[in-house]
């Protein structure tokens, strides 16, 4: 009980401290803004990198969604909603950058076996470098699918929206890129 | 959600990729500092900013002849100069400035522009001691003409300086 308060005190002290860095950073404080920029710019980052599989993109889209988050922030009405709301402008970004490069497999041809709900854990020995560069070699729109969903904690009905797609296609997609992954890690064991 | 994909939720952390390249921060910084910030070098500002009187001592103004100047109308529109009362308007230029105060960060720019005031006067000092004898050649006048020029040019951005700077801190001291 002690420990879910402490936790809970925490998480309110961070909302806090956000809220209030956010709110100085509205007014131009400049060390408010590269505090904010510090506390995000890895996660962010990864977002990006996860949609664009480009480095130089992702640094080119954060910079922009950052630029744009301090530029608005007199327009957040709720401070405390500044890490999501920033997350929000940088996914934009970086799907807009991949529009064209942005395909989607169809799906009529898929071979590939499912998971079982209860075969041993092989996946906790592959080392999430390799697991990371297996995610990025995937196709471009279902590794989009994929990050958005499982990495980035977005529901389907919100990726499906924001790739022009419908909710059922971003789940097949989905899952066509769980299985083409599992697939990839599985013959990293045999290496 | 199976095993699998708890375990990538779980572990998404352990994905991230490292490091953040400066370049970027710096493009941020670049483009979110303000202009007015960059130009005028400031510092953080107390919310109580100390006020100052310019110093003065640059100013050397005098009447420059017995009579005040009257400018042919062709000469004056050729240096965009009033025919008369130029000694009047610079006056007046004069002690706007030294009625104008601002934080002592700022003191050093502007003393460098009333700087340029003291030389300007000091390089036609020759030709503003042969216009007080009231006898002068059209050479002479096209000279004195351009002192008054680049003078009241000189003071004019002084006193917008002044205006930006005052309004810069009146912005950024608003809550």
């Amino acid at each position: 009980m002690k420990n879910q308060k402490t936790a809970h005190s925490a998480r309110a002290n961070t909302a806090r401290n956000l809220s209030q860095r956010v709110r100085q950073a509205a007014k131009g404080d400049q060390r408010a803004i590269q505090q904010l920029y510090e506390q995000h710019a890895p996660a962010m980052l990864t977002t990006a990198y996860r949609i664009t599989n480009n480095l130089a993109d992702a640094e080119d889209v954060i910079q922009e969604g950052f630029v744009r988050s301090f530029q608005q922030l007199r327009k957040l009405q709720d401070p405390a909603a500044y890490s999501g709301w920033l997350k929000r402008i940088i996914v934009n970004l970086a799907l807009q950058k991949q529009r064209k490069r942005r395909h989607f497999a169809p799906l009529g041809q898929l071979d590939l076996p499912a998971a079982a709900d209860d075969e041993p854990a092989w996946y906790q020995s592959i080392p999430f470098a390799r697991i990371q560069a297996a995610i990025q070699d995937l196709p471009n729109g279902s590794r989009e699918v994929l990050s958005l969903y499982l990495l980035e904690g977005y529901k389907h009905r919100e990726i499906a929206e924001w790739l022009n797609i419908s909710v059922s296609t971003s789940k097949s997609q989905y899952q066509y890129a769980l299985r083409l992954l599992r697939q990839a890690l599985q013959s990293l064991r045999h290496e | 959600m199976n095993k699998f994909e708890e375990y990538l939720r779980n572990h998404r952390d352990q994905l991230d990729l490292p490091d953040v390249h400066p370049r970027v921060w710096e493009q941020v910084q670049q483009r979110t500092q303000p202009q007015r910030a960059r130009v005028y070098y400031l510092y953080r500002v107390a919310a109580a900013a100390a006020a100052i009187l310019l110093l003065l001592g640059v100013f050397q103004w005098g009447r420059h002849s017995a009579q005040p100047l009257v400018i042919p109308t062709a000469m004056a529109q050729q240096y965009d100069l009033p025919n008369t009362g130029i000694e009047t308007l610079i006056t007046e230029q004069i002690n706007n400035i030294q009625a104008a105060s601002v934080p002592v960060s700022y003191r050093d720019d502007l003393q460098l522009l009333l700087q340029q005031v003291h030389y300007l006067d000091q390089q036609y000092a020759t030709q503003r001691t042969s216009l007080q004898t009231g006898q002068y050649t059209d050479d002479l006048l096209h000279d004195v003409l351009r002192y008054y020029r680049a003078k009241v040019d000189l003071l004019t951005r002084v006193l917008s300086e002044i205006e930006k700077i005052n309004h810069y801190e009146k912005d950024n001291h608003t809550e």
